[in-house]
């Protein structure tokens, strides 16, 4: 009858189980699948996470040197990460603050194509796996 | 005497989805009740038509969000065997390592909403602070919390150390510690055998003709339980199914306990016999699987089945899943007639209904 009153007891002593998030904020475990970063300038706008992204939320555009990412549709599942070939891709520990407006995540890099354009490998459709 | 009729859901207080119950009612006893669906319907599985098979996976995942792991290895045992190759041995424990404990937070939850439902708000809150600390485990271990999309086509994504796995087992043995703690106050507490005793009772020859599955089933005396089939690595495990025999809620109620602290139990024995070397094949083309295939599988609530059918191409050509909420509605209906209006809550609850996976 009263084995949960010895429970809340002890609870009563150990402090909150609880955080008050926005003040306190977990430690992130290591590998945590969080937000999307793109150094894009080694990126060689190849296209295959967006072939690979299950959740359609990411574009590139090798002519203008754009690469697109709507974090409001992504589900952090991290294949475009395994998939980027010259590893520009990664992903954060932390998750992205909340917002209240939806945007989308522009990286403006140099164009490739035009004779080989900027400086290392002009590379054909199939960058090269060497890292940068 | 006249009927009145009262519809119970789609929203209501107690039910985490939204399922629509027409209930006939005569002098505060349910007389028929009659199930509508469909409020949660998301065409999942005609999404294959757009998705090549790696990409299904993060889709089937978002079938069930509470039990996505299991899923997804579902999924992907069926491609696996549809292209003739087998994840190396260390992921198939880990597969199991992590169903395991997907189970445990699935069972940790649906017994926090029944407390809930109960009246029993403590408990309730008892149950949910432990189950965060499995979620942490699941983060930990595989990066995301809930939907943890850890599989693919040939293995695991996560090769957790052994550091990591050390510190897993010593959390499972603190949190089983805690909930059997807990064991009383659920399942021998007066208020709560009041509320769940002789209510909904599914007798043996029903549930069998019903075709109810899982834990639902095995309250009902039915010993069967999709791991004794032994995929991935339960052969290897010595599994044997939580069964009581009373048939009512709070049998279902003493099978889930059980199983969360047997869940817990296979997750140590994963642990211990967790064979070294590499969790993922290396796939030389994107898999292009031919040929139809019917794979089962044990989810919290009970038996899930998969049909793939594919023909050599990138996409399949078929999805079908079964899950074990739509086996367990008819079971359901055919506890339901006789019970009191004020225990017609607590019944439902009872089986652990999952509205979105029945209708995907
Ligand atoms: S994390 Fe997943 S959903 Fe998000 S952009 Fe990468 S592949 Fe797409
Ligand atoms: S896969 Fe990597 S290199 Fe290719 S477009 Fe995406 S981010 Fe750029």
């Amino acid at each position: 009858m009263f084995e949960l009153t010895a429970v809340l007891l002890r609870n009563l002593f150990r402090g909150p189980a609880t955080r008050r998030y926005p003040h306190t904020v977990r430690e992130p475990f290591p590998r945590t699948r969080g937000e999307l970063e793109n150094e894009i300038g080694r990126c060689t706008f190849c296209g295959l996470c967006v072939r690979r992204c299950p959740s359609r939320c990411l574009e590139v555009d090798p002519a203008a040197g754009v690469w697109r990412w709507d974090p409001f549709a992504c589900i952090y599942c991290g294949v475009c990460v395994e998939a980027c070939p010259v590893r520009c891709l990664s992903q954060k520990e932390t998750g992205r603050r909340p917002a209240t407006a939806r945007e989308t995540v522009l990286l403006q890099g140099t164009p490739r194509r035009r004779g080989g354009a900027q400086g290392k490998g002009g590379a054909g459709e199939e960058a090269g796996p060497e890292p940068s | 005497m006249r009927h009145t009729v009262i519809p119970f859901g789609p929203q209501h207080p107690v039910l985490p989805e939204p399922i629509h119950l027409q209930l006939t009612i005569r002098e505060e006893r349910v007389v028929e009740a009659l199930p509508a669906l469909g409020f949660v319907h998301r065409g999942l599985e005609r999404l294959v038509e757009a998705r090549d098979v790696p990409q299904m996976i993060q889709v089937v995942e978002r079938v069930c969000g509470i039990c996505s792991m299991i899923h997804a290895h579902c999924f992907c045992m069926g491609v696996e065997a549809l292209l003739g190759i087998e994840a190396p041995p260390r992921a198939q424990v880990l597969r199991v390592l992590w169903s395991e404990l997907h189970r445990v937070q699935s069972h940790l939850l649906w017994l926090g909403l029944f407390a809930d439902c109960l009246g029993f708000e403590s408990l309730f809150m008892q149950f949910w602070r432990i189950r965060e600390r499995i979620l942490d485990l699941g983060e930990a271990t595989t990066g995301n919390r809930v939907i943890v999309s850890v599989n693919v086509i040939g293995g695991v994504r996560r090769d957790p150390d052994a550091a990591q796995l050390a510190w897993v087992a010593a959390e499972i043995d603190r949190i089983e510690e805690e909930l059997r703690r807990l064991e009383p106050a659920v399942l021998d507490d007066p208020t709560v055998r009041r509320r769940t005793v002789g209510k909904g009772v599914l007798s043996r020859d029903q549930a069998w003709e019903l075709g109810a599955v899982g834990p639902t089933a095995r309250a009902s005396g039915i010993a069967e339980d999709m791991r004794q089939t032994n995929y991935a690595a339960y052969g290897r495990l010595y599994f044997e199914p939580v069964v009581e025999t009373d048939g009512d809620s709070h049998a279902r109620l003493r099978v889930r306990f059980r199983e969360t602290l047997a869940s817990l139990d296979l997750v140590r024995r994963a642990i211990r016999i967790l064979p070294a070397g590499e969790v993922r094949l290396k796939l030389r083309e994107p898999p292009a699987p031919r040929g139809e295939i019917v794979v089962r599988v044990e989810q919290p609530r009970g038996e899930l089945l998969y049909y793939l059918k594919g023909s050599g191409e990138k996409r399949l050509d078929r999805v079908r899943i079964r899950t074990p909420t739509f086996a367990n509605l008819p079971a359901l209906l055919a506890m339901l007639p006789g019970v009191s209006l004020s225990d017609v809550p607590v019944v439902t609850l009872s089986i652990d209904p999952c509205i979105s996976c029945t209708e995907r």
